[in-house]
């Protein structure tokens, strides 16, 4: 960046911190996505939707938190709208690209997955976007509820119910995977 | 690892092991997102300009509009003897023709040598009558009365 850059003063700060926070962001976007590139793809927008708001979230309190929340947002929007089911490769546990692509093929790779890592994986790919946003959220990030509901813009009572939830349905689908091996 | 339990600490153990797994390399480009940034923030600067440009148009052109509309009238057109005839009623400003339901009467043939104006005695409401004098004294007067019907009447007399 130069001191002739037209967007030095709206960008003032915004490379360093994404530079800074870019693989705690993957993290948080491959744990709610279940796939490296998806990740980046939601990371990438979301850094975008970062820059056009940079001033205010560079003012707000908890700048982390404001960013964590677009990930979280921009994962859930692109929920609603299944385009990328339709254009995104998916690439299996082994590397190799599966056409069929997106949610429908986390589970095509179970039977290679070997430790429970992967089959947590594969579990939380199963269950409801909102409730996994609320699982990782809460149990990842460590938010309070208050503070999950914030990011997810829905009240505490959902939130609460959300994660009692999503870790009950994530014991129904690894118990017959533990119990097969 | 199990989280077969309500065990909440193996769950973020698990979270944590799951995340920490060793991915493909960050596809990331900063400087791409921040020249796609750039362009919204230019786009969205530009639309904010058009907006404001397109309602100072709109406000010019209505009040354009509202200079240039031919005004229009209403009332009663009576003459001596025949019923009234109504025009239709467009936007005519009030200030033009004063109280819309009051009677207006617009005279065409008045005799040679007479005067018509109009009788602001009566007080009355629903008629309006004028009196037409002829020159010098002594001569004869015609009085119109014409009511809110529309119905018009001529009377004669002397002076």
């Amino acid at each position: 960046m130069t001191d002739e850059d037209p967007g030095q003063s709206v960008a003032d700060g915004y490379t360093e911190y994404v530079v800074a926070k870019s693989a705690w962001l993957r993290k948080i976007a491959f744990l709610l996505c279940q796939d490296w590139h998806r990740a980046d793809d939601l990371v990438q927008t979301s850094i975008t939707k970062l820059y056009i708001n940079w001033r205010r979230a560079r003012d707000s309190e908890n700048l982390d938190g404001y960013v964590r929340a677009i990930v979280v947002n921009t994962f859930l929007s692109e929920q609603r709208s299944p385009w990328w089911r339709r254009v995104t490769l998916f690439q299996d546990r082994d590397g190799s690209e599966n056409p069929a692509g997106g949610a429908a093929g986390v589970g095509a790779g179970a039977g290679r997955d070997l430790d429970l890592g992967l089959d947590l994986g594969d579990a939380l790919a199963a269950i409801p976007p909102r409730q996994r946003a609320a699982v990782v959220l809460r149990f990842y990030c460590d938010l309070s509820v208050e503070e999950t509901a914030a990011a997810l813009h829905c009240s505490a009572g959902t939130v609460k119910s959300q994660t009692a939830r999503g870790p009950a349905a994530l014991r129904r689908r690894l118990a017959p995977r533990r119990a097969a091996r | 690892m199990s989280i077969e339990t309500d065990d909440f600490r193996t769950l973020r153990e698990g979270l944590a092991m799951l995340a920490e797994r060793p991915g493909p390399a960050s596809s990331l480009d900063v400087p791409a997102a921040r020249a796609s940034g750039e362009r919204a923030l230019r786009i969205r600067r530009a639309t904010k300009a058009g907006v404001g440009v397109a309602a100072v148009a709109v406000v010019m052109a209505g009040a354009l509009a509202a200079a240039l509309l031919p005004p229009a009238t209403h009332g009663i057109v009576t003459t001596p003897g025949s019923p009234a005839t109504s025009f239709p009623l467009t936007s005519v400003p009030l200030t033009e023709h004063g109280d819309p339901v009051s009677i207006r009467v617009v005279l065409g043939d008045v005799p040679s040598g007479y005067a018509m104006t109009e009788d602001e005695g009566s007080g009355d409401t629903d008629f309006v009558q004028y009196q037409g004098y002829s020159a010098g004294v002594g001569t004869n007067t015609i009085s119109l009365r014409v009511t809110t019907q529309g119905d018009s009447s001529l009377g004669e007399g002397a002076r």
